[in-house]
């Protein structure tokens, strides 16, 4: 079975988000301590998981930055256009983006099933998929114990108020830290795995 | 929460209580910090615990209250005033040590609201509880910290340290 990674930015106080329409001002954008886990991550995988509320957005932005050469994430963006992605939904027909594909089943069995697929054979071992959000589609993979990989950029901000990932448990979740790492900037990577992987 | 504590984070711990000589109290968690660590110190004198529970009965608790008229626990004053005039007096007392509070969650967001904390030492446990008190939904507007420092702990917990 191959794995499903999180990759996140989170505010000290655990939100996600500050609502509909955030344009994520409240992140610490240094790439320059960030980018390399980034990239890594991006490196390890073949598939993105995505929630169709994110994907309308989500895609064309990164196909724009793509014609942009000089843009500080082209190299990001270079990944994201080149991996399969998944866009979850219930209510579009067809795709319209390259490199994507529909899934419409349950999502928990979508899921298992492309688990269960073979991903590329990488240098580090066998590719697996991620998952950047949104928050309710990222909510609903956490509740069904999903998810087995989790890094939290936790930028050194206290929102108050927003959304949470979290928020729809019903019942405690426990993870294991993996690793965390202090950057110059403030922000410190959280590496969690899954201790209830199903 | 993550009880199995590692060494490395008992040291933590250790060297944080050492730094302080005064506790702070929101008054519904009173009676039971109190309670809780005067029986600690009287039953469990072998407890690995016992150091730190003799010193939160030790230290000066001062407790915030607009109900109670006097405090009936031991090296316990009241402060009855607005928080942030009680908690400046508390600052400027000649003292080499500084002041610590462990909550409750409502006292805490008090405080952090008045922009009263100097230093945060926020205890992340691997455990996603999904709801739960928070001490930060009073803050208005964005509010940024300074990382100081980040520590992972072997027993999965990660201390961050941040101050205004």
């Amino acid at each position: 079975m191959r794995k499903l990674k999180l990759q996140m930015q989170m505010s000290l106080d655990g939100f996600v988000s500050t609502g509909p329409n955030d344009e994520q001002k409240w992140v610490t954008w240094a790439l320059g301590d960030i980018y390399q886990h980034v990239l890594g991550l991006l490196d390890s995988i073949d598939t993105i998981i995505i929630g169709r509320k994110l994907a309308i957005d989500y895609i064309p932005f990164w196909q724009d930055v793509l014609t942009q050469p000089d843009h500080e994430m082209y190299g990001f963006a270079q990944r994201i256009v080149a991996a399969k992605k998944i866009i979850f939904t219930k209510t579009l027909d067809k795709s319209i983006w390259d490199n994507t594909e529909l899934a419409k089943g349950d999502m928990a069995e979508e899921i298992k099933k492309l688990k269960s697929q073979g991903g590329k054979n990488l240098p580090t071992g066998q590719a697996g998929m991620i998952v950047y959000g949104g928050t309710s589609f990222v909510a609903s993979l956490i509740k069904e114990g999903l998810i087995d990989e989790l890094h939290f950029f936790v930028n050194p901000v206290v929102l108050g108020k927003g959304e949470s990932i979290f928020s729809s448990l019903e019942e405690f979740h426990y993870l294991k830290l993996k690793k965390a790492v202090a950057y110059n900037s403030g922000i410190v990577l959280l590496i969690y795995e899954n201790n209830q992987r199903k | 929460m993550t009880w199995n504590w590692s060494e490395d984070i008992k040291k933590y711990v250790v060297d944080l209580t050492n730094s302080v000589d005064t506790i702070l109290l929101g008054r519904k968690m009173t009676d039971g910090f109190i309670t809780h660590w005067e029986d600690f110190v009287k039953n469990k004198p072998n407890s690995e615990e016992y150091p730190f529970a003799k010193q939160m009965v030790d230290y000066d608790k001062v407790v915030f209250t607009k109900t109670l008229d006097k405090s009936n626990w031991e090296n316990t004053t009241l402060a009855k005033g607005d928080i942030t005039d009680e908690v400046n007096k508390i600052k400027k007392q000649n003292s080499k040590k500084d002041i610590v509070v462990y909550g409750g969650a409502g006292f805490v967001s008090s405080l952090i609201k008045n922009n009263l904390i100097d230093e945060y030492n926020l205890f992340i446990n691997p455990t996603a509880i999904g709801k739960g008190l928070e001490i930060f939904k009073d803050v208005d507007s964005k509010l940024s910290l300074n990382l100081i420092k980040s520590t992972a702990f072997d027993c999965g917990i990660v201390v961050n340290q941040y101050q205004p």
